[in-house]
């Protein structure tokens, strides 16, 4: 079977996601007419989404670099062209500028006066200082994810190992300025939405929840292409099997965390804790509340319990399916209910959902497109084609 | 009580491996290999099936959880319940550090148990031991020789053709 040497964005595939992006502009369009907080909510849950799927997929190759890992060289520049999206968060993100005052309570000069701790955390909790900071985290991250990716694609025609060695370098770097730069960055788009909440364990919950999906996106990337002849016999069940494993595992990590910070938050009863988990387990939002641990927790460890489940194709497929879906349950649970007042899932969030897929899906394929699919002088790519058991 | 086996030696885990492969090929059932070192692709050679500890694993960790659920459940609400800061006395999530120890006790304790049985290790077990070089630099592959299907000449003649230095017959008690 011959191996098809780079990918090409079929015309059919560009068509539907230019139609899905359209959708989804039309109903943020619509929704900022209609009901402009519900539609900032909109904006940024996806745009968290996909921020995190784009860093998730640069902490990997990360970790790739660092632990000299070569099982996934075949694959790499799935998880290298994902991270190409980031520049088009910082201009989505930005918008934000406009929706502020509907997200986020401190916002308000008026609210900042009257309310002691709001006035305490002012130096920190201002507009611009949010705005510089943010321009800063994508700055950090663009960089340093353009340099990964820049070194690797000049690796093709350069076989000497200085490239990588350099990758090594700027992967340990991106590993420190990641944990930095994403924790705050968490606290000041999510939890801040809540300035009166207390949770130490926050950005290790964002954190876990952003590599677990981020590997549920590289997996249903790598299928994909792999179900369409890319890779051929380069790539076999033994990479799905650890692609798989690492699912598996993260998904078990994720749901430690959620319990770590229920639990502590439930045997302390701080009211000022309490009240998140309160407003969550509202009747209103309970079963989406529940729904959120099956989706990214109890469906993927049971389905992905057996060997089997993790080495086939089909049913990881499914269950990347199912984390991903669970991803945006989760962010929702982390925003919606601090900013609106009733449970919300209709055409908007279901739209908007849908176009930022196809968005991230069409950056992530026309940087694919750009580069040949095999990183021909990776030095473990050879490690890579023959991993066994 | 004692058993015979044909054993032939070989230097070479290669050779080991074709070997395994040929004498599989030729209709022999093959009893054990012994080596000093795991060497890869041999599982797929002799046609080992997938070991089935891990339902063991499974069955003893999930009644690990419903007991230890069902335990907290008796002590906390049926026998003695307590209000401890107003809270439900049927607070199931906050039962969860114990249940989890618990399933991964028994899990555990229960897969090297049954680890430990089926593969004969236990006080008073004899190790089957075909030459004292196994564990050092030669490989070991074992026919049973009651089989009745095991021709003799024919074998020690195709285990000497596929590179065994030495072929010999060894009674062992098991």
């Amino acid at each position: 079977m011959k191996i098809k040497p780079s990918f090409t964005f079929a015309p059919v595939y560009k068509r539907w996601s230019y139609v899905l992006m359209a959708a989804g502009f039309a109903a943020l369009a619509a929704g900022a007419f209609l009901d402009p907080a519900r539609m900032w909510v909109n904006l940024l849950i996806n745009n968290f989404y996909y921020t995190s799927l784009a860093l998730a997929a640069a902490f990997f190759l990360a970790i790739l670099y660092v632990t000299n890992a070569g099982w996934a060289s075949n694959f790499k520049r799935v998880p290298e062209a994902m991270t190409r999206f980031l520049p088009v968060a910082l201009l989505l993100m930005l918008t934000l500028v406009f929706g502020m005052h509907s997200l986020y309570h401190w916002s308000h000069h008026d609210a900042v006066l009257h309310d002691p701790l709001l006035r305490h955390k002012e130096p920190y909790l201002n507009v611009p200082f949010f705005f510089g900071r943010m321009v800063a985290y994508f700055g950090l991250w663009i960089l340093l994810t353009y340099l990964l990716r820049r070194y690797s694609l000049r690796q093709d025609a350069n076989p000497d190992l200085s490239l990588h060695r350099r990758s090594i370098r700027v992967s340990a770097l991106f590993i420190l300025v990641f944990a930095l730069t994403f924790a705050l960055a968490s606290y000041d788009w999510l939890m801040s939405l809540e300035p009166h909440w207390y949770s130490t364990i926050y950005s290790v919950y964002t954190f876990s929840s952003l590599f677990l999906h981020g590997l549920a996106a590289i997996a249903l990337l790598v299928i994909l292409l792999q179900e369409r002849g890319y890779f051929g016999r380069l790539l076999n069940e033994n990479h799905l099997h650890d692609l798989g494993k690492m699912i598996f595992a993260f998904s078990c990590f994720w749901a430690y965390i959620w319990v770590s910070q229920y639990l502590l938050i439930w045997y302390s009863n701080i009211p000022e804790e309490t009240a998140y988990f309160w407003v969550r387990t509202d009747p209103d939002w309970l079963w989406l509340f529940a729904l959120n641990f099956a989706l990214n927790w109890l469906i993927p460890f049971l389905i992905l319990l057996p060997r089997a489940a993790k080495r086939s194709a089909a049913v990881l497929k499914r269950v990347c399916v199912v984390l991903l879906i669970g991803f945006w349950l989760d962010i929702f649970l982390l925003v919606a209910p601090n900013v609106l007042k009733a449970r919300s899932i209709g055409w908007m969030e279901i739209l908007s959902g849908l176009g930022f897929a196809a968005l991230f899906a069409f950056v992530t394929g026309k940087a694919l497109e750009r580069a040949p699919l095999i990183p021909r002088n990776d030095p473990y790519l050879q490690e890579s084609f023959h991993l066994h058991q | 009580m004692f058993k015979k086996y044909l054993v032939g030696h070989f230097r070479e885990e290669d050779a080991l491996l074709g070997a395994v492969r040929a004498m599989r090929e030729r209709g022999f059932a093959i009893e054990d290999v012994y080596s000093p070192y795991a060497i890869h692709g041999i599982d797929e050679a002799m046609g080992l099936k997938r070991s089935r500890l891990p339902y063991v694993t499974f069955a003893a960790g999930f009644a690990g959880l419903a007991l230890a659920m069902a335990f907290q459940y008796w002590t906390s609400v049926v026998d003695w319940p307590i209000n401890v800061g107003g809270k439900p006395d049927n607070s199931t999530l906050a039962w969860l550090p114990v249940a989890f120890e618990i399933t991964v006790l028994l899990g555990a304790l229960s897969t090297v148990a049954a680890f430990l049985l089926r593969s004969r290790l236990f006080p008073g077990s004899r190790a089957r031991v075909f030459h004292p070089r196994v564990t050092s630099d030669t490989f070991a592959l074992v026919l049973e020789q009651r089989d009745a299907s095991l021709d003799e000449p024919q074998a020690r003649r195709l285990l000497g053709e596929l590179g065994a230095f030495a072929v010999e017959s060894k009674e062992v008690l098991c």
